[in-house]
């Protein structure tokens, strides 16, 4: 769907930008779903919206980007897991939280 | 504060029948947290002492989710989402970080941090996420509670014989009050269609809602009557308060429960005339409690119940869903769905629509749905799919004339033309009704009549357009006479109209269920009623103490009185004779709103 690129070449991570899809947006259960996968990572993982960056591991960080349906999010992940927590975060948000 | 007074509030009676019993607070608000500062080396001591609040927390949250079980997933989901927040780094490592930064105690830190959560989520423009701040409270205030060593006031610690007393309920409260012995619940918040509300009177609890400050004035452990019926509750009553309301709760029990044996046999009058009396609801999941009341199916399911209270619209598949299991669990009873009845204003959040000055008169309900056709064809297609599954009857509110009976049919008939085209199988279509409830509709009732497969009165709106009394205006409340002359003319003249079009006519507003009216609307002709759930043993038993001759002999006398007041008095008058000692006044007189 995004073309994967590298933050920038001289900071490490990666990032791909994504759309909220599902109904509801990034509600409590679709933030309680994102957090699951995303602790499971070593990878710090963000989510960011226009200005506002926020933690993927903190669920209330997630509702404070109040991403209704539609919304783009870019999604940068660091550390030594980062492809794969990339891809775990992004299946999770393509697959609309499994909800819809 | 334990007062040593009495004191009566007032608030909205959410649940009828009479609690008597000590209060048990929850109090989830107001923890103040003792504030201090520490010493570096009680640092560690410190953060370990949050820890294990936190750990403690996150065990009774699973313990919460246990006793649950398996009584809703929405609930679950609720809590998980708590669970989560426990260890959120916002939240815990942040109040950890502060400790350590700040050199303050573990309450302190929580506070504070909790109060930077809350401003985040406070900026939110959308309502939903804004108001996920009330989930920060309630786990900070779990934690908060577990440092202080104060006991968490869980819903199922609660004794026999207490009248739960809170601000508010939680999700986890709600569904947990089901399994405890509560006598009753006195809330600060809350409207009648509030899911509290709801769980209350499924249950037969006793409630006041929105009480506003219920929960500041009564301690733990004061007397409290609840009085459901009335929307009071008496605090520490005096003696002679108690004694009355000790007498008055066993009465009505006893009536009660005389009345709820009998609930589902049928409502024949005494000289064997059978009427049918329905049920109402708001929401689907009511359906099976109305039926155990005694309804004999559902004669108005107000479907915008499902459209309130939530981020996006109903699509057309969670429609369907819900509407089937009402038709499938009323059977060959049926049930009567109502579309869309909602003012503009009430949907700004999903269709942006302007300002109206006077919108009781405005573009609401079937003006708004033939407006906004986005909004109405899911609507129609849920339920014409449903219909499939049994007695699925359409009623369309608000019908003013004919061309809009009109344009629903077309819309109708597109909508089933879409469905046989996508290979859905419709072998016939539902029958369709509306509500005759303004009064150019009843003064073509004649003229509808022809058009539509039935009726439905709803008597509200038709009272207040009819004597333009808006009910809740202390100016005017006064003017609201449902015996009206105006009125029972209109009602005479609907009821004659379908019965020579040779079509079903029923009434669902507040005087179907009111059984003070009960023998004015069978001398009118009526044979179907639809009412709130509590109602139906009533007027079922009223019904099969009267005589329909009378009736219509208490009727012809109404006709020939000149003014509202003398026709109430005549009711007032006769009724009691007529219903002789067949309905104990204790269940009577709560129900009634006689004037």
């Amino acid at each position: 769907m995004s073309e994967e690129v590298s933050v920038s070449d001289t900071l490490p991570g990666l990032s791909r930008e994504l759309t909220i899809q599902n109904r509801l947006g990034l509600h409590a259960r679709a933030s309680a779903t994102l957090v699951r996968v995303a602790t499971q990572f070593k990878a710090e993982i963000t989510l960011s919206r226009d200005d506002q960056s926020v933690n993927a591991k903190s669920i209330l960080g997630m509702m404070t980007l109040a991403a209704a349906q539609g919304t783009r999010v870019r999604v940068t992940c660091v550390g030594a897991d980062e492809a794969a927590a990339l891809e775990a975060v992004a299946a999770c948000i393509n697959n609309k939280f499994g909800e819809d | 504060m334990n007062l040593v007074g009495s004191i009566t509030l007032k608030g909205i009676a959410a649940s009828p029948g009479i609690a008597i019993g000590r209060a048990y607070l929850i109090d989830r608000r107001r923890v103040a947290p003792p504030k201090r500062h520490i010493t570096p080396h009680e640092v560690e001591a410190e953060v370990a002492r949050f820890d294990e609040a936190v750990r403690e927390s996150e065990r009774q949250l699973r313990e919460v989710k246990l006793k649950l079980g398996a009584a809703g997933t929405e609930h679950i989901q609720i809590l998980e989402a708590h669970e989560l927040m426990l260890h959120d780094p916002m939240l815990v490592d942040g109040a950890r970080q502060m400790v350590r930064d700040q050199l303050i105690n573990a309450e302190w830190a929580l506070k504070k941090t909790t109060k930077s959560v809350r401003e985040l989520f406070s900026h939110i423009q959308d309502e939903y996420f804004r108001e996920r701040r009330a989930d920060v409270d309630y786990v900070a205030d779990r934690v908060l509670r577990n440092l202080m060593g104060t006991s968490q006031t869980a819903v199922t610690e609660i004794g026999p014989g207490s009248v739960l007393i809170a601000h508010d309920l939680s999700p986890s409260d709600t569904a947990l009050l089901q399994q405890t012995p509560v006598l009753g619940l006195a809330l600060d918040v809350g409207g009648m269609t509030s899911h509290t509300a709801i769980v209350a009177r499924n249950h037969k609890l006793p409630a006041v809602i929105g009480l506003e400050h219920v929960s500041d004035v009564i301690g733990s452990g004061d007397i409290v009557i609840v009085d459901g019926s009335a929307g009071l509750v008496l605090v520490n009553p005096a003696l002679e308060d108690l004694q009355r309301y000790q007498q008055q709760a066993m009465r009505y029990s006893v009536g009660r429960a005389a009345l709820d044996a009998h609930a589902q046999e049928p409502a024949t009058t005494l000289d064997g005339v059978h009427v049918r009396v329905a049920g109402n609801i708001e929401l689907h999941d009511e359906t099976g409690f109305v039926l155990d009341s005694g309804a004999e199916g559902i004669g108005l399911y107000r479907t915008e119940f499902l459209y309130m209270n939530r981020d996006a619209l109903p699509d057309e598949e969670e429609q369907y869903r819900h509407y089937r299991e009402v038709v499938e669990r009323c059977g060959p009873l049926g049930a009567t769905l109502r579309t869309l009845d909602i003012g503009g204003d009430k949907l700004v959040s999903h269709v942006k629509l302007p300002k109206e000055a006077n919108p009781a008169m405005g573009l609401r309900a079937l003006r708004l749905c033939l407006r906004e056709s986005g909004l109405f064809r899911p609507q129609l297609r849920a339920l014409l799919r449903a219909s499939v599954h049994g007695e699925l009857r359409i009623m369309v509110p608000f019908v003013s004339g004919l061309a809009e009976v009109r344009a629903v049919k077309r819309l109708l008939a597109e909508c089933h033309a879409e469905l046989l085209a996508e290979g859905v199988a419709l072998p016939r279509l539902p029958a369709l009704g509306i509500m005759v409830e303004l009064p150019s509709a009843a003064a073509i009732a004649d003229i509808l009549a022809r058009e539509v497969d039935f009726f439905a009165i709803g008597t509200n709106d038709l009272i207040q357009y009819a004597l333009a009394i808006d009910r809740a205006n202390e100016h005017v409340g006064y003017l609201y006479h449902p015996l009206h002359p105006a009125l029972l003319r209109m009602l005479q003249f609907i009821l004659r109209s379908g019965a020579e079009a040779g079509i079903r006519v029923s009434m669902c507003g507040e005087m179907a269920g009111d059984p003070f009216y009960t023998a004015i609307l069978l001398g009118l002709g009526l044979r179907e009623f639809s009412m709130n759930a509590v109602s139906v043993p009533v007027v079922k038993q009223v019904i099969r103490s009267l005589d329909v001759s009378a009736c219509e002999a208490l009727l012809a006398e109404a006709m020939m009185l000149p003014d509202a007041s003398d026709i109430e008095h005549l009711v007032s008058e006769r009724l009691g004779p007529m219903l002789g000692t067949r309905i104990s006044r204790e269940v009577f007189d709560p129900m009634s709103h006689r004037p």
